[in-house]
């Protein structure tokens, strides 16, 4: 007995066949094909709505409202940002759907610039959010004087501007924030594996 | 082209199965990863050109995928050790049949069976605990992939792989060995 495990101690260890002892996992192959189908539907239905998305900005120019120039302006501006977030979004979700198999030491660094990238623009986004407000009140504000608008409806129309807009914005705040969190746990999450650590 | 997905997932399972575990040592967290590798291959089948064996090719899609569930698991689940062992079948028979005495003389021992699954779940705990590169090569390697074959998965230059493989097998063999 111990001669045997002399002998054992004396030979290199097949790490091979110690590794192909492992038993295999089984999964439902039917419930692999409905979910592979269904993630593919998924990823073309957020590449439409990416693309719906400038929709509302771009009916405010078909319906060729009267807007002041000032507004006019905010919409322009408006639009570029919403249009590059596009494209943005847009090229990663076609890489990711569509574009060739990396190997795995371009994909990590793919992965590390894109989880950095939307870390930075989850807390653009967020900050957004508190600018958006803060310049619309100035806007309105300024349109309201430079076109004498009575003070009275105009803190009336500010009033309900800003109650709308609190509604949409506080949800895109807290949503924006959670999200730069989570882009930054996940990128820290990756350099820390690449340098390794005990699982 | 249309490729027989269900037969490449039903051929490469164990060694698809085997790359979820080098990247989890949770049971309950590597069965839904092995299924997100599953699913990967299922839609990477469809962009597949033929430019690399089937086999290369759903390895670099499983080591992507993975690489991918590293960043997303870090709330850090406790991980448990991996204790999942082969099922150990013993069919001693009759000591007068010489057949099935040969077929049982053959058959490893218990204290062989717990040696081999104590050196199993040392070998991954080790390759856990390497970095990403290193335990991508190592574990290639021990698919029994060549030195390009890996390169091609990994990126890593074909000469510089086949000394990470040296130094890394030598290590870990020195550390099962020293258990």
């Amino acid at each position: 007995m111990n001669n045997d495990n002399q002998n054992q101690r004396d030979e290199p260890l097949d790490l091979s066949s110690v590794w192909q002892q492992q038993k295999p996992l089984t999964v439902d192959l039917v419930d692999i094909k409905r979910q592979a189908q269904q993630q593919t539907r998924k990823q073309r239905l957020y590449i439409l709505v990416d693309l719906l998305s400038l929709l509302p900005v771009i009916i405010f120019f078909i319906l060729d409202l009267t807007l002041t120039a000032i507004m006019q302006t905010f919409l322009y501006v408006s639009f570029v940002i919403a249009g590059i977030n596009m494209i943005y979004f847009l090229k990663l979700r076609w890489v990711s759907a569509f574009g060739a198999i990396q190997n795995t030491e371009d994909y990590k660094q793919t992965l590390l610039k894109q989880l950095g990238n939307n870390a930075k623009i989850a807390r653009i986004n967020k900050h957004l959010s508190w600018i958006v407000v803060v310049a619309m009140i100035l806007l309105i504000t300024i349109n309201n004087w430079y076109y004498e608008v009575a003070i009275a409806t105009s803190l009336k129309k500010l009033s309900i501007a800003t109650a709308v807009m609190m509604l949409c914005l506080v949800p895109w705040y807290i949503w924006a924030n959670k999200r730069q969190a989570r882009f930054e746990r996940e990128l820290w999450a990756l350099k820390i594996s690449l340098e390794g650590r005990s699982s | 082209m249309n490729y027989p997905i269900e037969d490449i997932l039903h051929q490469h399972s164990g060694l698809l199965s085997r790359v979820a575990s080098t990247y989890e040592a949770s049971e309950s967290i590597r069965q839904e990863l092995y299924q997100e590798i599953c699913i990967a291959v299922w839609q990477g089948m469809a962009r597949y050109k033929g430019d690399a064996s089937i086999k290369t090719y759903i390895l670099r899609i499983a080591h992507n995928r993975c690489i991918s569930h590293v960043s997303k698991e870090a709330k850090i689940a406790p991980s448990e050790s991996f204790t999942e062992q082969t099922d150990t079948d013993f069919n001693h028979t009759d000591s007068e049949d010489d057949a099935a005495a040969m077929y049982a003389s053959n058959l490893p021992t218990p204290e062989q069976t717990m040696l081999q699954s104590r050196q199993l779940e040392q070998l991954l705990a080790e390759i856990r605990q390497l970095k990403m590169p290193q335990r991508q090569v190592i574990t290639l390697s021990l698919e029994g992939l060549s030195y390009q074959e890996i390169a091609d998965i990994t990126g890593v230059n074909s000469g510089n792989v086949g000394v990470m493989i040296t130094r890394l097998k030598s290590e870990l063999q020195r550390k099962l060995q020293d258990e």
